[in-house]
C-alpha cells in the first residue's frame, strides 16, 4: 500500500531491516543470526505464484497487495473473557500471545502442569537450550522450500518454547492462544508467532493451539510451529484456526518424530480470507504412529488450503490421515496431501482420506492426494471424494418426517462429527464440537443445530 | 520317473524339526514318519503348531527352520523350493485358501497340473483335455461347473474354498497330501463329500496327513495313526482309538502330561 | 491377432530387428524449409502448409518442454532429428502387390499380415512404417458403407474438407510443446471417418513401426464418428533395438457426435531400452477425444509395456450432455523404464460420466506414475466420476506414484477417487508355488489377474497379446 514501487518481497525485507535497526537490535545474537539467515532465504525464494506447483490453486495476490507492517506490542488491554470460548476450563494452563507478543498478564502455567515454558525475544536475552534448537531446526528445514516459513522466522516477535521433560505426563491440556487485535488504523499488521515444542523421552503432552482475531480487521498471521517428539513420547495437538474474515493466515507446522513416538493432530480451519497451512511430519525412527486429521469449513469468498506431507523415512511406521471439508458460498478449498515412503521405510502402513462436501454451486474444491512410494513391502492407500449431500441419507431423514432444510443441516453436522470423533481428549472434543456447531450455525445451516454427539 | 524310488525308506521322515516364525519358536522337535498307503491324523489344541508344521512341509518362506531335517522320498525336502515340492507330489490343502483376483480357477489349475505332469515326464494337457479331466474331478467333490471360470477362491464361501482345495488335490494327484483343517467350516453334507473325495483318491502308493482338532472328521477318514501335537511337540501317538479318547477327555490331561 | 502374433512373445524384445530398406529422408534438423519440404513431398494443398507453418511458428516461441513431470531425461536436440523418412520404393498404391517385398516381410515378422491373401480376418489394418502409411487393407469394402479408413496423406488429398473441418479441433497446435511440434512436422498417420448411423463392422487397426535410425516419428490419427456411428480402433507399435533414444511424438484426435461411440485401444510395445536404460523410445504422445454430441461415448484402453519413457494422458472432453468417458490402463515398467501416464476427464455437459481404472506395475528400477485430472465445471450438473488406481510393486528398487488432481465446481456432482499401493501378495505367490507353478509364471499370473479389469476391455485378440506382453515385460524382475 505504502510504497508502490517496491515489490512485496522488498517491502517485507525493508520492514525486517527497519526493525533490526530499532528495537530488534537488542535481541540475543543467536536469534539475530537465525533471523538474518531466514530473511536471506526468504529473499532467495520470493513469494510463490500460481505457476508454482505447490501454489497452483492458491493465488496470494490479495495478500501481496496489502503490504502488512510487522506488529507492535498491543496498546489496548485484552480482557480475559474473550479467551474463555477457547478454554477447556477456566483455570487450564494457558499461554497467550497478543499480536505475536507474549502476554504475561493473561498467561498462567502453574508449575504443577509439569512443563517448562521459555520465551526468547529482545527483552529476555536468553541462550537457547538444546531442545529449543532442535525444535527450531524443524522450522528452518521447512523454510528451505516455503517462503512463508522463512518470513515467519525472520519477522517473529517472540519465540515460545514448551519443554516437556523426559517422562513427564502432562494431563492438563496446555492452551496456546494467538490473538490478533490490531485493527490497523494506519497500516494493517502482521504478526509472526513462533511456537516450539519439545517432548522428551516417554513424556506426553496435550496441546490446544488457537489462532483468532478481530472479526473484521485486515491483518495477517504468518506463524510457524516446530515440534520434536522424542522416543516413546506422545503429543496430542489440536489446532483451531478461526481468524477474522478478512485476515490472511499462513501457518507452518513442522514435526519430527523419533522412534516409537506418537503424534495425533487435529486441525480445525474456518477463518481467514486466505488461509494456508503447511504441515510436514518427518518420521525419523522406527515404530512411530502418526494421526493427522482435520476439518475445514469455508464460506463466502474464503480460500482454505492445506498442504500436508508425511515423510516415512524409517521402517514399520503407520500413518493415518483424514481431512474433511465443508465448502460453500463462493469459497475455494484446496487439499494437497502427500505421503512419501522412502526406500528404507519397509513395512509402512499408511492411509489417507480427503472427503469434501460441496454445498454450493459457486464453490470449488481442488484436491490432490499423492502417494510417492519407493519401498515395496508397504500398504498405502488414499481416497478422495467431492460431492453434495448423500441423497440416500437425505431421503432417509425425510422419510422420518424431517424436512429438507433440517435434514441437510443434520447430515452436514454429522459429516463434521465423523472426524472430530478422532480427537482423543474428551474435553477438547467437546470444545471443538461446540466451535463447529457455532460456525456452521452462522455460515451454513438454515435451522437450529443440535449438539454433535459421538 | 522315480524308478530309484526308495524301497525300505519311509516316504516322509521328520527328524527333530524345530521351526520359528518372527523370532518365536513354534515347532520344538517334531519326529514323525509316514509310509506309503498310510493316513496320519495330527490333532491338538489351537495354536499348538499344526498349521506351522503343514506350512513348513510345503515350504512357506515365513518360517525359519532352526534345527532338524525332513527326508521325503529319500531327498532333503527342506532344500527344495516350494514349487519343486509340489511338482514332486507334496500337496497342501490350506487352512485358509488364498484368493487370486482376476485369475480363473481353471487357468490356475491347468498351469499347476501341466507343471506337475512335465516333472513326472507326462505330456502336458491342452485346454480341451484339461477341461474334460476337470469336469470329471469336479463330480467327485460335487462342485458346480460354474466355478471353473471364477477367479481362484474369490468370493467363495468357506465351504466352497475347502471343496476347491480337494478338487485341486484330485486333479494334481499328490503323493503326500496334507490337509490342514479341511473339515472346519463345513456342514455335515460338505464334510461327507470332502471326506469321500479324499477316500476316493486314496491309493497304496500315496499317503495323507490330516490335520484337525475335531474327532468328527475321523469318522469319515479313518486314520492309521493319530498324533497329538501340543506346544510344538508330538506328545502322544497311537491308533485311531486315541482320537476317541481325546474327544472324551479333551486335551487337558495330555497337556498336563506333556508339561511334567 | 493372427497366429504369428501368438507366438511372438516368449523372450526379450523380439521386434528389435532392423529392416534393410532404402529410405527417402529429409535432411536432419528443423527449419521452416524442412516443413515446406515435407509438405511438398506429400504434395499437400496449401491450407495444410499454412497450418503446419502456424504451428511451427508457435513452437518456436515455446522455449522449453514442460517441466512438471516426475522424471527428467537428457535434453533432446531437435536439430539432430530426421523429421521425415519414408521407404523409397513407396509408390502411390494401387494394389498391395506393389508394396516392397521387404516391407511386407517386416510386417509378417511382426505378426501383422497386410497382404491380400493372408489378411487377418475381420481387422482392417493401416500400417505406418517410419513416417508414412504403407498399406491400408479393407479400404474398399469399408468404403461401400461410406467409411473412410486410409492414411492421413491420402485423406488430405481425397477428403480435404473433412480434414479442414476436424484437424486440430480437439488438440490445437497451441496445446503443448509436443503437439505444436507434431502439427508442424507430422508425416502421416491414419484417418478414419464413420458416417452417420454406421456401425463399423470390423476392428480398424493401425500398426506403427519405427525403422530408420535417428528419425523421430510424428504421426497423427484423426477419428470422426458422426451421429449414431460406432467404431473400435486398435493401435500397436514396435521399433528396432537401437542404443540411442528416438522420439515418438504423436497426436491422436477423436470426435464423437451425438450418440456416437469410439473405442480406442493401444498396445504399446516400443523398444524400452536395455537393462541399463540405454536406448529406447521416448513416447511423448497427446491423445484426446471430444464427446461433442449428447449421449456420446469415448473409451480409451491402453496397455503400456514398452518405451524408455512413456508420457501421455489420453483424455476426454465431455461436452455433450449424458456423454461418457472411460480410461482403462495397464502400465508396466521394468529395468530403467519410466511411465508418467493417466488421463484427464473434463466434465462440461450435464449428466456426464467418467470411469478411470488404472493398474500400475513397477519392477526393476522402473518408475511408474499415475497422473490424472478430473475436472467438473459449474455447468456439469449431476456429473459422476469414479477413479480406481492400484499399483503393485515387484522388488524394492522401483517406485510407484499416484498424483490425482480433482477440481470440482458443481455441487450436484460426485467425484470419487481411490488408490492403493502394495507389494505383490506373498501368500498368493506361495499358493501358486504350492500348486507347482514356478515363481516367474506365478508372478505373471498374479499380475495378469491384477490387470484383468483393464484387459477385459480390449478386443479378444489384443487381450491375448497384451497378457503375453505383460509376462515378457516382467521377465527377470524377480530373483
Ligand atoms: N506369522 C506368524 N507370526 C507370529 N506368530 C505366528 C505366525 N504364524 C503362527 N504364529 C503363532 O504360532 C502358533 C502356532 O500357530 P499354528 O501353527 O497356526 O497353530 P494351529 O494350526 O495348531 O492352531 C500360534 O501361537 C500362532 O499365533
Ligand atoms: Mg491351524
Amino acid at each position: 500500500m505504502a510504497e508502490q514501487t517496491k515489490t512485496s518481497e522488498e517491502h517485507y525485507i525493508a520492514s525486517y531491516h527497519n526493525r533490526r535497526s530499532n528495537g530488534g537490535k537488542n535481541a540475543p545474537e543467536w536469534l539475530r543470526l537465525l533471523q538474518d539467515e531466514a530473511i536471506e532465504r526468504f529473499q532467495s525464494l520470493g513469494f510463490p505464484t500460481v505457476k508454482h506447483e505447490e501454489w497452483q490453486f492458491t493465488n496470494i495476490a490479495p495478500f501481496l497487495k496489502t503490504a502488512l507492517a510487522p506488529s507492535t506490542p498491543a496498546a489496548a488491554n485484552v480482557r480475559r473473557e474473550i479467551l474463555e470460548e477457547f478454554l477447556v476450563h477456566s483455570d487450564a494452563p494457558v499461554i497467550v500471545l497478543v499480536d505475536g507478543y507474549f502476554e504475561e498478564a493473561l498467561s498462567s502455567v502453574p508449575d504443577s502442569t509439569g512443563i517448562r515454558v521459555q520465551r526468547y525475544d529482545a527483552v529476555s536475552a536468553q541462550q537457547p537450550s538444546e531442545q529449543t534448537l532442535s525444535a527450531l531446526a524443524e522450522i528452518s528445514s521447512a523454510s528451505q522450500k516455503n517462503p512463508f516459513s522463512a518470513l515467519s522466522l525472520a519477522l517473529t516477535q517472540n519465540v515460545i518454547m514448551i519443554d516437556v521433560p523426559e517422562g513427564a505426563q502432562v494431563s492438563q491440556p496446555v492452551h496456546v492462544l494467538h490473538l490478533s487485535t490490531q485493527t490497523g488504523k494506519e497500516a494493517a499488521m502482521v504478526s509472526s508467532p513462533t511456537l516450539l515444542v519439545h517432548a522428551g523421552k516417554e513424556s506426553s503432552l496435550l496441546l490446544l493451539e488457537v489462532f483468532t482475531g478481530a472479526a473484521d480487521a485486515d491483518y495477517g498471521v504468518v506463524s510457524a510451529a516446530g515440534v520434536v517428539i522424542q522416543e516413546g513420547a506422545t503429543v496430542d495437538h489440536v489446532r483451531v484456526q478461526r481468524e477474522g474474515a478478512k485476515a490472511f493466515h499462513f501457518g507452518t507446522l513442522a514435526v519430527r518424530q523419533e522412534r516409537k513416538s506418537r503424534y495425533t493432530a487435529f486441525s480445525l480451519a474456518m477463518g481467514g480470507s486466505i488461509a494456508r497451512t503447511d504441515v510436514t511430519i518427518a518420521i525419523d525412527g522406527e515404530d512411530c504412529e502418526t494421526m493427522l486429521d482435520g476439518l475445514y469449513i469455508s464460506a463466502g469468498e474464503q480460500l482454505v488450503d492445506h498442504h500436508t506431507f508425511i515423510d516415512h523415512r524409517y521402517p514399520n511406521c503407520s500413518s493415518r490421515e483424514i481431512f474433511k471439508g465443508i465448502v460453500t458460498g463462493k469459497s475455494r478449498a484446496v487439499f494437497n496431501g502427500k505421503i512419501y515412503v522412502h526406500h528404507e521405510a519397509q513395512g509402512t502402513d499408511s492411509k489417507q482420506t480427503n472427503k469434501n462436501l460441496l454445498l454450493s454451486n459457486e464453490a470449488t474444491v481442488d484436491t490432490k492426494p499423492q502417494l510417492e512410494i519407493f519401498a515395496d513391502d508397504v500398504k498405502c492407500t488414499h481416497g478422495a471424494t467431492v460431492g453434495g449431500l448423500d441423497p440416500a441419507g437425505l431421503f432417509y431423514l425425510k422419510s422420518r418426517a424431517i424436512d429438507e432444510e433440517a435434514a441437510r443441516d443434520l447430515l452436514t453436522l454429522g459429516f463434521a462429527g465423523e472426524v472430530t470423533a478422532f480427537i482423543r481428549d474428551e474435553s477438547i472434543r467437546h470444545l471443538i464440537d461446540a466451535l463447529i456447531v457455532k460456525q456452521l450455525q452462522t455460515m451454513v445451516a438454515h435451522t437450529a443445530l443440535p449438539e454433535i454427539v459421538h | 520317473m522315480n524308478d530309484t524310488q526308495m524301497k525300505d525308506e519311509y516316504m516322509l521322515e521328520i527328524k527333530n524339526l524345530h521351526a520359528s516364525v518372527a523370532g518365536k519358536e513354534i515347532l520344538r522337535g517334531i519326529n514323525l514318519t509316514v509310509n506309503a498307503g498310510e493316513v496320519h491324523a495330527v490333532m491338538g489344541p489351537n495354536g499348538s503348531g499344526k498349521s506351522t508344521l503343514a506350512q513348513v512341509l510345503a515350504g512357506h518362506p515365513s518360517y525359519e527352520i532352526t534345527e532338524g531335517e525332513v527326508i521325503y522320498k529319500g531327498k532333503n525336502l527342506l532344500e527344495m523350493p516350494p514349487e519343486e515340492r509340489a511338482k514332486d507330489g507334496v500337496f497342501l490343502a490350506f487352512q485358509y485358501p488364498v484368493e487370486i483376483p482376476g485369475v480363473s480357477n481353471s487357468y490356475f489349475l491347468k498351469a499347476g497340473l501341466n507343471e506337475v505332469r512335465k516333472y513326472r515326464g507326462l505330456e502336458t494337457l491342452d485346454a480341451l483335455q484339461f477341461l474334460k479331466l476337470l469336469k470329471e474331478k469336479m463330480k467327485i467333490v460335487e462342485m458346480d461347473p460354474s466355478f471353473i471360470n471364477r477367479p481362484v477362491n474369490e468370493g467363495f464361501s468357506g465351504g466352497e474354498k475347502k471343496r476347491n482345495e480337494i478338487l485341486q488335490m484330485a486333479v494334481l494327484e499328490p503323493t503326500l497330501a496334507i490337509l490342514d483343517e479341511t473339515d472346519s467350516g463345513l456342514d455335515i453334507d460338505a464334510l461327507r463329500i470332502v471326506s469321500e473325495g479324499v477316500n476316493t483318491l486314496k491309493r497304496p502308493d500315496n499317503a495323507c496327513i490330516v490335520v484337525t482338532h475335531y474327532q468328527r472328521l475321523l469318522n469319515y477318514i479313518v486314520p492309521d495313526f493319530v498324533h497329538v501335537l501340543v506346544n510344538g511337540r508330538i506328545v502322544k501317538s497311537g491308533g485311531k482309538e486315541l482320537a476317541l479318547e481325546l474327544e472324551a477327555n479333551g486335551y487337558d490331561q495330555i497337556k498336563e502330561a506333556a508339561t511334567v | 491377432m493372427n497366429e504369428s502374433v501368438n507366438d511372438i512373445v516368449n523372450s526379450e524384445y523380439k521386434y528389435g530387428f532392423v529392416t534393410d530398406i532404402e529410405s527417402d529422408a529429409v535432411p536432419r534438423g528443423l527449419t521452416e524449409d524442412t516443413i515446406r519440404l515435407i509438405s511438398k513431398k506429400k504434395n499437400e494443398p496449401s491450407f495444410m502448409l499454412e497450418w503446419r507453418l502456424k504451428a511451427f511458428h508457435h513452437w518456436q516461441t515455446l522455449k522449453d518442454e514442460p517441466t512438471w513431470q516426475n522424471f527428467s531425461y537428457p535434453p533432446i536436440d531437435y536439430q539432430n532429428i530426421i523429421y521425415y523418412s519414408a521407404p523409397k520404393k513407396k509408390p502411390t498404391l494401387n494394389s498391395l502387390d506393389e508394396v516392397d517385398k521387404e516391407l511386407l516381410d517386416t510386417y509378417e515378422k511382426l505378426g501383422i499380415s497386410i497382404t491380400e491373401q493372408k489378411r487377418m480376418s475381420g481387422v482392417a489394418v493401416d500400417a505406418i512404417f517410419d513416417s508414412v502409411s504403407v498399406a491400408t487393407t479393407f479400404s474398399e469394402q469399408l468404403s461401400k458403407l461410406g467409411i473412410v479408413f486410409c492414411s492421413f496423406s491420402e485423406a488430405v488429398q481425397k477428403h480435404p474438407e473433412l480434414i479442414k473441418k476436424y484437424l486440430g479441433s480437439v488438440v490445437p497446435h497451441t496445446d503443448n510443446f509436443f503437439a505444436a511440434l507434431n502439427a508442424a512436422v507430422f508425416s502421416d498417420g491414419s484417418f478414419c471417418f464413420i458416417p452417420k448411423g454406421v456401425k463399423c463392422p470390423m476392428e480398424l487397426s493401425t500398426y506403427f513401426r519405427i525403422n530408420a535410425a535417428e528419425t523421430g516419428q510424428f504421426e497423427r490419427t484423426l477419428i470422426v464418428a458422426e451421429e449414431g456411428a460406432t467404431v473400435s480402433y486398435l493401435e500397436g507399435c514396435t521399433a528396432p533395438i537401437r542404443d540411442t533414444n528416438q522420439l515418438h511424438a504423436a497426436v491422436v484426435e477423436l470426435i464423437a457426435l451425438d450418440d456416437a461411440q469410439i473405442k480406442y485401444s493401444t498396445v504399446q510395445n516400443w523398444y524400452a531400452g536395455d537393462k541399463e536404460g540405454r536406448g529406447g523410445i521416448y513416447n511423448f504422445v497427446t491423445k484426446r477425444g471430444k464427446c461433442a454430441g449428447k449421449n456420446s461415448r469415448i473409451s480409451w484402453t491402453q496397455v503400456e509395456t514398452g518405451s524408455a519413457i512413456t508420457w501421455k494422458y489420453p483424455s476426454v472432453v465431455l461436452l455433450g450432455d449424458n456423454s461418457v468417458g472411460e480410461f482403462y490402463s495397464v502400465a508396466v515398467v521394468n529395468n530403467r523404464q519410466i511411465a508418467d501416464t493417466g488421463t484427464k476427464m473434463l466434465h462440461i455437459g450435464k449428466n456426464t460420466k467418467s470411469t478411470i481404472i488404472s493398474k500400475g506395475i513397477s519392477a526393476g528400477r522402473g518408475e511408474n506414475t499415475y497422473r490424472g485430472l478430473v475436472k467438473v465445471s459449474p455447468g456439469a450438473s449431476n456429473a459422476r466420476s469414479y477413479t480406481q488406481c492400484d499399483s503393485m510393486l515387484l522388488g524394492n528398487r522401483c517406485s510407484a506414484n499416484t498424483f490425482p488432481y480433482i477440481e470440482v465446481r458443481n455441487n450436484s456432482s460426485s467425484v470419487e477417487h481411490e488408490a492403493s499401493t502394495s507389494k505383490i501378495g506373498e501368500d498368493q505367490l506361495f499358493y501358486c508355488k504350492q500348486r507347482g507353478i514356478d515363481t516367474e509364471n506365478a508372478i505373471s499370473m498374479i499380475v495378469n489377474g491384477f490387470a484383468k479389469e483393464v484387459f477385459k476391455n480390449l478386443p479378444m485378440e489384443f487381450a491375448v497379446e497384451a497378457q503375453k506382453l505383460l509376462g515378457v515385460s516382467l521377465e527377470g524382475s524377480v530373483g
